[in-house]
């Protein structure tokens, strides 16, 4: 069956706020969880206070899960709440406490270069949604037709957890293991490197300044 | 043919005719190289003292005839030996023997005994042995060449005679150099003489040279120089070509200069050993010209250049054959080659080197001055005759040049007191009448007389040593006197060989000397005439005309010898005659004294020495109180056979003996020229006897009797000047060092200066250029590259200082690089 | 499971992604802070996570699951898989850089990305 195109915003707009309880759902839940995951994001690169800026790191995760659930990626959303929100969270929370002069001064959260990254992240984010937007012949067609020109798989998935875990064992088992040896290597060397070396190398002082003296 | 030694000196002596200079140059090596090799290895300890020989005595008598026994040995050991003989060079001895010798001669070379005494001791009876052992195999060889030449082959011309060898030395395409030996006439008369005048005057130096101090300790490098100019003249009397020739005479030059300087000590020995050899240098050029000339000859002719002089002779004569004029080529080659005879030949403008060579030992004054070398240049002229003979200019320059100096000579002279110097202006001037007899054509006589000369010279300059010996080296002869009655055998010896000189009858000079002046008649009367051979017959060419004006040289030569005879009269009568005046001091004063410093020394020398303790004097010489004595025996025997050659040698030459004449048999060119006993020839000839007998007279009544001596002293007051002139012998040297030798030293200075300033100036100009090009090279390498270096790095630095931000260390500055880049890419797909 | 009549197309979830992906950017070249970067990093590791789960479900392959005596043909969770794996690389990761940030902040005192420059010319 196809279902209508939306060919504008407004059309779009219009059936989402008309399907709000049926057939748009979906795409209710979408919405709100871009947003969560946006705001959360540029709420981590935007924050002063590094312990908020970890904290809407993993609300941002949590956003993402939500967005693998609606992809019907259930197990991924497990693990990705697990390791990310809880793990990954849970050490950088560890490494601000152990690293930075949480309460103090109040510091300048971006660089001298802000503005240029802020330049080339728009442009980034810019051909990148025109890549997406545009069609071979130089032409909007925008995010609203929903006429894939793929066809949609019509086969049943089967149980997300039992298929991905026989999958893991037989198919995948190679980048399993290797996934496994890195994550050694990874814990080694963080032991190693977060030991500290020998007290008696004098720290070298930084080269730039504190105050911000720059050169050139 | 297996020949003996023995055969081979009597029988085919030309075999050994190379022998002749090789041993002598042999004793000059061995000799040198002992005393060059001076090993002061102490000598073994002997058991029971030896009892010490007094050094200063002469050595045993015996001794001298080592020599001697040395040759009878050898002589004796090699009777039954048979060598093989090879053609070309020859050693004449046995393979085995040969090495033997050879090995014996390196170890005695090189045996440490305490070389130079030894040398000292032994060396001069090496040299003795060696040139008398020459002089027998020359006295072999004139005897066959007499026998065969006169009774079989008559007239032969020089040309074919007998090459002893010849050896190719080297030479490529055109140009060849074969060096021999050439025997002709010229060739063996000469080399007897020379070697028989060479070992008696050697001989008589073993005794001569021990009587002085100085000479006992080098007698070996006096024997080592005198056995060197032996194989000099040897050389020059028995090549056939020019190459040994010249090597020869310069040998000999050498060897004259350290002959005479032989007394190191004497500054006048030194100066006089470089007058002589820089006189005769000067006398060499024109003569190395002169032969550069006949090699040009070469050029026009077209011949391949040989230095045969039989070649050379060859080309010269038959020049008109290829229809070539020479032209003045032959006169000026003559003329230049008869300059090197008139610096070797003491003639006249360069014969200023003689007198002062005196100041060497009696014996080298005898052998060089006297007999041989001077006699060399007399050679040149008689071997290159044919050259003369072309150009009548060149005769004419050798005969009164010839004339000038015999007459010139004579009358210096007849006023000198020291007895060496007398005989020195006397050598010259018969050196003069050897030119003359060259000059007017007379080529057998001026040979012969230089033959003749040779032994009665030598005779004469060996009894002046004799003399001095036995007078305790006094030379001047006013202090002499009566000395035939201490030394009669010198005396004896001494009158022969003053008749010999003076020309009287049956003795050799007599018949010499008369043949010149005969031919001086005969150019006047006949001029001279040129053999040319054309086809098979000899044609006859007048060159000089007849002239009554070349009586001038007759009568100059008449003169000469009119005052030859006086002169030697006089010092026989100053040294000989009269009583014995015990060193007292009784001839007359110089015409310098009060004067001329050295002349003052004339009358007060002897007694002004303090006189040392002991019977010797400062020379380790008997005081000069000691009487005369008379010379030992191995000084006197010499002088006996020297006598006896001056006596008994002129009959080989009498003109009676017709086609058996020795001397015109071989000595002449092309044809031999048999004198004709017609009137006038027997006429000359007594009338030289008259003179030669009224100059002997005159000279023994002036000298000898009162009246002589008062009209003497009348004849000097009258003509003072003119005698002053003479004595100081014309001023020539005076001239010489005024108006040659000054204004070389000016010259010098001029090149001197030229020197220090111009050649200087610019070097030293290059240097302060080089210095003001390495400042400016200083300016430019700091300035300009080192400009350029920095300024590229300063460019580098400011791209560098441009682009060195891009590292700034800071990781997100790398990063947005990064997505900048990426970007691009992606703005690239976008763009398509 | 049956699928939405109308599903959420596939662009809606890219540009998610990609807004996300240039936030974390941002968030990597401009914050002084070397945690802060490296949460950054995080945020773009989601937004890759987000794709290829997306275009699993949307675009991805069929393959036969044996399962006891039946065998069905399902969806490959492929995307997924590699998601589980970028998630286990990122841990990783994290865990190596926060260690080197603690280690850094030991030796130059201070944890500002501005001051660490000594690798500079």
């Amino acid at each position: 069956m196809t279902p209508d195109v939306y060919t504008s915003l407004g059309q779009y707009l219009s059936w989402l706020l008309g399907n709000l309880l049926g057939a748009a759902q979906p795409h209710l839940y979408f919405w709100v969880l871009t947003v969560v995951i946006l705001a959360s994001a540029i709420g981590v690169v935007t924050t002063r206070n590094l312990i908020h800026a970890a904290l809407l790191l993993a609300l941002s995760f949590i956003g993402v899960a939500g967005v693998f659930v609606l992809l019907n990626a259930e197990f991924l959303a497990a693990v990705q709440v697990l390791v990310y929100a809880g793990g990954i969270v849970t050490l950088i929370v560890f490494a601000i406490m152990l690293s930075e002069r949480i309460t103090g001064k109040k510091a300048i959260t971006q660089n001298r270069q802000s503005v240029t990254a802020l330049g080339v992240s728009v442009a980034m984010a810019l051909v990148m949604l025109m890549i997406l937007l545009y069609n071979q012949d130089g032409y909007y067609v925008g995010p609203w037709r929903w006429w894939i020109t793929a066809e949609r798989n019509e086969f049943p998935s089967a149980s997300n957890t039992m298929v991905i875990g026989k999958s893991l064992m037989s198919t995948y088992t190679l980048a399993f293991w290797i996934a496994s040896v890195i994550l050694m290597l990874a814990m080694i060397g963080a032991l190693i490197l977060a030991r500290g070396e020998s007290r008696e190398t004098p720290p070298v002082p930084p080269d730039g300044h504190e105050s911000g003296e720059e050169t050139e | 043919m297996e020949l003996g030694l023995i055969e081979k000196i009597f029988k085919y002596p030309e075999t050994l005719a190379h022998w002749i200079v090789l041993l002598p140059f042999l004793s000059f090596a061995f000799i040198t190289l002992k005393l060059v090799i001076n090993r002061n290895v102490p000598l073994k300890p002997r058991l029971k003292e030896k009892p010490q020989k007094d050094p200063n005595l002469p050595p045993p008598a015996w001794k001298s005839y080592i020599w001697l026994i040395a040759v009878l040995a050898v002589a004796l050991a090699f009777l039954g030996i048979r060598g093989g003989m090879r053609e070309g060079i020859d050693i004449n001895i046995a393979g085995w023997v040969q090495w033997i010798v050879g090995i014996a001669v390196l170890v005695a070379v090189f045996w440490p005994n305490n070389s130079r005494q030894w040398i000292q001791k032994y060396g001069p009876y090496i040299s003795v042995a060696a040139i008398g052992i020459g002089a027998v195999i020359a006295t072999s060889l004139w005897l066959k060449t007499v026998s065969i030449g006169v009774y079989s082959n008559p007239g032969l011309p020089d040309s074919a005679w007998q090459q002893a060898f010849s050896y190719h030395w080297f030479g490529f395409s055109d140009f060849n150099i074969d060096i021999g030996l050439k025997l002709d006439g010229f060739g063996v008369f000469g080399v007897w003489m020379v070697t028989v005048v060479a070992m008696c005057i050697q001989w008589f130096s073993l005794g001569y040279m021990w009587d002085d101090e100085y000479g006992r300790k080098h007698i070996a490098r006096y024997f080592a120089e005198h056995s060197l100019f032996a194989t000099g003249m040897l050389g020059v009397v028995l090549s056939d070509n020019i190459l040994t020739f010249l090597i020869g005479w310069e040998v000999m030059g050498l060897c004259s200069y350290l002959l005479i300087g032989f007394f190191t000590h004497k500054p006048s020995a030194n100066a006089a050993q470089l007058k002589a050899f820089i006189t005769t240098r000067i006398g060499d050029v024109g003569f190395m010209l002169g032969i550069f000339l006949l090699g040009l000859m070469y050029t026009y002719t077209g011949f391949p250049i040989s230095l045969n002089l039989d070649d050379i002779q060859f080309v010269a004569t038959h020049f008109d054959w290829w229809g070539v004029n020479l032209g003045w080529l032959p006169t000026a080659a003559a003329l230049l080659i008869l300059m090197g005879a008139i610096g070797k030949s003491a003639q006249f403008p360069l014969h200023v080197w003689l007198p002062d060579a005196m100041e060497g030992p009696t014996p080298v004054s005898a052998l060089i001055h006297a007999a041989t070398m001077v006699a060399a240049g007399v050679f040149l002229v008689a071997r290159f005759f044919w050259l003369f003979e072309l150009s009548p200019t060149a005769m004419l320059t050798v005969a009164w040049i010839g004339a000038i100096t015999a007459f010139g000579a004579a009358t210096i002279g007849v006023v000198q007191y020291d007895i060496k110097r007398i005989l020195a202006y006397s050598t010259i001037s018969q050196l003069g009448y050897m030119m003359i007899g060259l000059g007017v054509g007379a080529l057998s006589a001026g040979f012969f007389h230089l033959l003749t000369h040779a032994y009665f010279k030598g005779l004469l300059f060996l009894g002046s040593g004799a003399v001095i010996y036995g007078c305790r080296h006094i030379q001047d002869i006013r202090y002499m006197g009566g000395l035939s009655k201490k030394m009669p055998i010198t005396y004896l010896t001494f009158l022969a060989g003053t008749l010999a000189l003076a020309g009287i009858f049956p003795f050799a000079g007599y018949w010499s000397k008369d043949e010149i002046l005969a031919g001086a008649f005969n150019l006047a009367k006949n001029g001279y005439q040129r053999y040319i051979e054309l086809g098979g017959d000899l044609y006859r060419v007048q060159v000089i005309e007849p002239n009554m004006g070349y009586l001038v040289i007759w009568f100059l030569g008449v003169a000469g010898a009119f005052l030859t005879a006086f002169y030697m009269f006089r010092l026989i009568s100053y040294v000989f005659l009269g009583p014995n005046q015990n060193y007292k001091f009784r001839g007359p004063q110089s015409p310098d004294w009060g004067h001329h410093p050295a002349t003052e020394a004339d009358t007060t020398a002897y007694k002004a020495w303090p006189t040392p303790p002991g019977p010797f004097d400062h020379d380790g010489h008997e005081h000069a109180d000691a009487e005369p004595k008379e010379v030992p025996k191995s000084m006197w025997i010499p002088l006996v056979i020297l006598a006896l050659f001056s006596l008994l040698y002129g009959l080989m030459g009498m003109p009676f003996m017709g086609e058996r004449n020795l001397i015109a048999n071989f000595i002449h060119h092309g044809h031999p020229h048999f004198p004709v006993m017609d009137g006038l020839t027997i006429g000359l000839m007594i009338f030289g006897f008259a003179v030669a007998l009224f100059g002997v007279s005159v000279g023994l009544m002036i000298n000898n009797t009162e009246w002589g001596a008062a009209y003497k002293d009348r004849l000097k007051e009258k003509y003072s000047g003119l005698y002053r002139v003479v004595y100081n012998k014309y001023y020539v040297d005076e001239f010489y060092e005024e108006y040659i030798i000054q204004p070389f030293f000016f010259l010098t200075q001029v090149a001197r200066t030229f020197d220090n300033y111009v050649v200087d100036g610019i070097v030293n100009a290059a240097g302060w250029l080089t210095w003001q090009f390495a400042r400016f090279q200083g300016w430019w390498d700091n300035t300009v590259v080192d400009g350029i270096v920095n300024g590229v790095a300063w460019i580098v630095g400011f791209f560098s200082d441009m682009v060195k931000p891009v590292q700034s260390g800071y990781v997100q500055n790398y990063m947005i690089v990064v997505i900048i880049f990426v970007l691009f890419y992606l703005l690239t797909l976008f763009v398509r | 499971m049956t699928y939405p009549e109308v599903p959420v197309p596939i662009h809606f979830y890219v540009m998610l992604a990609t807004l996300l992906f240039c936030v974390g950017i941002y968030g990597c070249l401009a914050r002084r802070n070397a945690i802060a970067i490296l949460m950054s990093l995080e945020l773009m590791f989601n937004a890759c996570n987000i794709i290829l789960v997306a275009f699993c479900q949307r675009h991805g392959v069929t393959f036969t699951l044996q399962s006891f005596s039946r065998a069905q043909d399902i969806e490959s969770p492929v995307g997924q898989i590699y998601a589980i794996f970028v998630i286990t690389i990122a841990a990783a990761e994290a865990g190596v850089g926060l260690a080197l940030a603690i280690a850094a902040y030991r030796h130059f005192k201070s944890i500002n990305m501005d001051n660490i420059n000594i690798l500079k010319w």
